[in-house]
């Protein structure tokens, strides 16, 4: 996957936040004036944050990119407990503490070949950057979309040449299943040229890598796991890769700094 | 009693002493926290530090253990990395010289399951010009052998100090346990069998479970918590410890600030590091160090020793 590039530490402020579906916001944040570090994070790097109420909690939070202008950037995010119900309440205009772009990013899919994107739930945020970035090449994407109910399904503004995919458990909305239903109606010819990037629940992206690998066609997760430092010092967010060299010891690599895009076939599912 | 500021603004001596050797400040980065010394370049003044404590260091690579590795608790973290590190042969090969290049003292944190893995370990290191001091891990919750094992006894503790001691000719630091009735009996076994210094507190044994899966977070069911939620009991540490024995004493547990730091120093601690906290705010070692010496020109203090251990 691709890797490194420079990143920063910097004072942002809140710009805008949006509900995006019950639960799932959209911030965007503006660089500092006169800000000089780096303005570029690809697809598939994140950011983090310094939660307002450090130092009773301890740990930065980890964030995908959703979007990016020189201006600043947005992320993505589902109110899950405090912290992130913390910052949905920040007006806008408060600063906020932030490192990026860190880990690896999103491997374009190359010209000729169809890009399908499957997001679960708040797996969206890397994706629908990336979709902004496919279309900006002049490719059209394939995104199957998959929430619980209707209510939960984010409204974006996807690109307009994206062939857009709604999977609901309870059917309310679009395909009543989860994203491998939406997956299994497509013409299967369309996949002869596919390349698969999923971001969502671990079990969702398994399925999407064993699908891919059946019709030997490429496979990009992103991946997530508790993080302490973000930048490979603490090795806490380890996942299990597999090891052709040695079957008989675990090998682990770092979402934060390997990840958190990983080619599927790389990882132990 | 404070004493009276200095005229003129004299810079108060921020040199820390341990066996005759000198570190530039009391500031340091705990093991585990600060990797081999780069993962941070970027990020933070790496020249300001008193000392890069590394990633524990085992003869042999380990990949550590099993995700999930982290769990968070009120102004706490729990982890179970499991001393994943390169080896001996891969920190030869990859991190001796990025050691090598690092403007500040780095001290070797040296691990292993066996009494026989450390001697391997420490009489590898101890050549190696570019590293400043051994500091002994006999502290670690989250492996099967070794690790805690050697830190919670003090005959057993004393035995493999002063075999490492034979052959360390570097400043030998052990950085001991809280998980013990009485830490100042592994301090006085450390002190006695040839330590130049302690550290103290590694991470207390902790756990967190998931309520609704009805299981531990970590697979291992215990980890070890740091962070600010075990800062009192770090400080209560250092001040025993501080009054049992004679070789400085360096404070460590949950340090997230200033006056997190200025605590330690006055109930003891010769020096400080900052652990769980630099995840957080990689800049902070460089912020605690002018908070120090601020403290220390405002009191007119002239050197740590001055104010270490005042009461």
């Amino acid at each position: 996957m691709n890797q490194d590039g420079p990143r920063t530490r910097g004072v942002a402020r809140i710009f805008e936040q949006r509900s995006v579906a019950r639960g799932f916001r959209e911030i965007t944040l503006s660089y500092a004036l006169g800000y000089q570090g780096p303005v570029n994070p690809r697809p598939g790097q994140f950011l983090t944050i310094l939660p307002h109420r450090y130092p009773l909690t301890i740990m930065r939070r980890p964030f995908a990119y959703s979007g990016s202008t020189e201006k600043g950037f947005s992320f993505i995010y589902e109110i899950r407990g405090s912290n992130t119900s913390d910052l949905a309440d920040l007006d806008d205009g408060t600063q906020v503490d932030w490192i990026g772009p860190l880990g690896s990013s999103f491997i374009l899919p190359s010209p000729g070949s169809l890009p399908v994107l499957v997001a679960g739930g708040i797996g969206v945020g890397p994706l629908y950057y990336l979709a902004r970035k496919i279309a900006e090449a002049g490719m059209k994407s394939l995104v199957v979309l998959g929430a619980r109910n209707s209510e939960l399904l984010p409204h974006l503004d996807w690109p307009e040449n994206t062939e857009l995919r709604i999977c609901t458990d309870d059917g309310s909305a679009g395909i009543h299943g989860s994203v491998l239903k939406g997956l299994e109606d497509v013409d299967s010819r369309k996949f002869e040229h596919a390349e698969f990037f999923a971001c969502g629940p671990r079990p969702m992206m398994a399925a999407v890598h064993r699908m891919a690998e059946k019709s030997d066609r490429r496979c990009q997760v992103s991946l997530e796991e508790m993080m302490a430092c973000g930048v490979g010092a603490c090795q806490g967010c380890a996942v299990q890769v597999s090891d052709s060299d040695d079957l008989s010891r675990p090998k682990f690599k770092r979402i934060c700094v390997e990840g958190p895009v990983f080619n599927s076939r790389e990882i132990v599912w | 009693m404070v004493n009276t500021p200095e005229p003129g603004g004299m810079q108060p001596d921020m040199k820390v002493q341990i066996a005759g050797k000198t570190l530039p400040n009391p500031v340091g980065t705990a093991s585990g926290t600060f990797g081999f010394g780069e993962e941070f370049t970027g990020l933070t003044d790496i020249e300001s530090l008193g000392a890069v404590y590394t990633k524990a260091l085992t003869p042999e690579f380990r990949p550590g253990n099993s995700p999930p590795r982290l769990a968070e608790t009120p102004a706490g973290l729990i982890n179970s990395i499991g001393l994943a590190n390169p080896g001996l042969e891969g920190f030869l090969r990859d991190k001796v010289p990025v050691i090598r290049k690092l403007p500040c003292p780095v001290i070797v944190n040296v691990a292993g399951s066996t009494k026989a893995d450390y001697l391997k370990v420490t009489e590898t290191v101890n050549e190696i010009d570019a590293v400043w001091g051994i500091e002994l891990n006999v502290s670690c919750p989250n492996v099967d052998h070794g690790g805690m094992a050697f830190g919670t006894d003090p005959v057993v503790l004393g035995s493999l100090t002063s075999a490492v001691r034979r052959l360390c000719s570097k400043p030998l630091i052990v950085k001991l346990s809280p998980n013990v009735t009485d830490i100042t009996e592994t301090a006085r076994a450390a002190e006695e069998a040839g330590a130049d210094a302690v550290s103290c507190i590694n991470t207390l044994s902790g756990m967190k479970v998931d309520v609704r899966n009805r299981r531990p977070v970590i697979p291992r069911g215990t980890g070890g918590l740091s962070g600010p939620a075990i800062r009192p009991v770090g400080v209560a540490a250092v001040w025993k410890v501080s009054k049992a024995v004679s070789i400085p004493v360096i404070g460590l547990g949950g340090i997230a600030g200033i006056e997190d730091a200025l605590e330690y120093l006055l109930a003891g601690a010769s020096a400080i590091q900052v652990g769980t906290a630099v995840f957080s705010r990689p800049d902070l070692p460089g912020i605690i160090l002018e908070g120090i010496r601020e403290y220390m020109t405002q009191q007119g203090f002239g050197s740590i020793s001055d104010f270490h251990g005042y009461f």
